[in-house]
């Protein structure tokens, strides 16, 4: 299996909508992980 | 746009009516329905992107598992909008407050796109032509996006 | 006589902290939960795949025999996952859970689908080298395949409904029904 150097265009879209979506799901999780957080903290102190 | 009419006014439907009104109906054509479409979607989900991440079946061309899983994801699609819509139908009002449920809808739009517009296009041809660490982004992307329709799915009951 | 004995354990296990502490937090409880429910895409995910395989209904050009095994590991990731957050589940509300005859049912189709796994592997073990590469299992084995489906199919009904009680002891229930769920005399 050759890789390439370049990617194509269609490699290019993929790569960046998947980047995107893999940072807005960690970012979405993480930020109701800290929602958790802070709820805990409200009802044990 | 306002879109709360639309929820009230999709209470009134008979779909909306029938699952008011008919608990049983709702759990088990809704809700059980919806869960045995969830597990042949996370599987066809799982079986091409493990594959892709080289995780699973390496002996087998990822060009022959991503195009048979594609078929079942696009029946368990199918069958999760309608039991969705149901569902969501006889809730409606309380759905449009529901935070997690527009979380949820913005998810899955956001994968159907990823899956028909993206994924799909880019998978087409032979996958040795592709960047190795674009394929295993994407796989990864969508593994993450369908999880997370789910686990959002899962919180619209829990909250509101 | 094993009604009492179930409803002395389950008001046992619900005194206990851990159970108490699971239910009264909303964040653990409904975490539990939502993985039990996710495990679903993990387990019965890799299981339909190997089913619709031996019914001829998926990966029909793919040795039946490398399917079976390649999901298989992952499946047993997700039923382990799927097993030790249903233990919790029930450790969480056991006084309830254990009276609610969805849950019985639920269990039954457990132990069924439990001796159909088996047999499917029986088979599976003693056959799979002969026909693998057609597209279709042998009839038995399609026989255990479709059973896998519909069980799983009743489980994750029965595993649903759980959370309605309709048929719950304090309900008016027939005789039958009661003693099914379990419903002992205060």
């Amino acid at each position: 299996m050759t890789v390439k150097k370049e990617l194509d265009v269609k490699e290019k879209i993929a790569a960046v909508a998947a980047g995107a979506i893999i940072i807005s799901a960690l970012m979405y999780w993480g930020y109701q992980f800290v929602g958790m957080l802070e709820f805990l903290e409200m009802a044990y102190g | 746009m306002e879109l709360l009419p639309f929820f009230e006014w999709a209470e009134t439907t008979f779909l909306g009516y029938i699952g008011k009104t008919y608990g049983g109906v709702y759990a088990t054509f809704g809700q059980s329905l919806h869960l045995m479409a969830l597990a042949v979607l996370g599987g066809s989900v799982l079986v091409a992107d493990l594959r892709l991440l080289n995780v699973i079946m390496k002996d087998v061309p990822s060009e022959i598992v991503t195009e048979q899983a594609h078929k079942w994801f696009r029946i368990a699609l199918v069958v999760i909008i309608c039991t969705g819509v149901f569902m969501a139908a006889a809730v409606a009002q309380r759905m449009y407050h529901n935070d997690f449920f527009w979380a949820k809808m913005s998810a899955l739009l956001v994968g159907i796109i990823f899956v028909f517009a993206i994924k799909r296009p880019l998978l087409k041809g032979s996958h040795a032509d592709l960047n190795p660490i674009v394929i295993k982004m994407v796989a990864s992307a969508s593994i993450l996006v369908w999880f997370s329709v789910a686990a959002t799915g899962r919180w619209i009951g829990f909250s509101g | 006589m094993i009604n009492e004995m179930l409803v002395q354990f389950a008001e046992w296990l619900y005194a206990t902290g851990g159970s108490r502490a699971i239910e009264e937090s909303f964040y653990l409880y409904n975490w539990i939960e939502t993985t039990h429910v996710l495990t679903i895409m993990v387990c019965l995910g890799m299981l339909a795949f190997i089913d619709l395989r031996m019914l001829g209904y998926a990966l029909p050009n793919v040795s039946a025999s490398t399917i079976a095994d390649r999901l298989n590991v992952p499946m047993m990731i997700g039923f382990a996952l799927m097993f030790i957050t249903g233990l919790l589940l029930f450790y969480a509300k056991p006084v309830y859970t254990n009276q609610s005859i969805w849950f019985r049912i639920k269990m039954v189709l457990l132990v069924v689908a439990f001796f159909n796994a088996i047999r499917f592997h029986r088979h599976m073990k003693a056959s799979a080298s002969t026909w693998c590469n057609e597209p279709r299992a042998p009839f038995n084995l399609r026989v255990s395949a479709a059973l896998s489906l519909g069980l799983w199919a009743g489980v994750v009904t029965t595993g649903r409904l759980i959370a309605y009680d309709w048929y719950h002891c304090y309900r008016d229930l027939p005789g039958w029904l009661s003693a099914a769920a379990g419903c002992v005399a205060e």
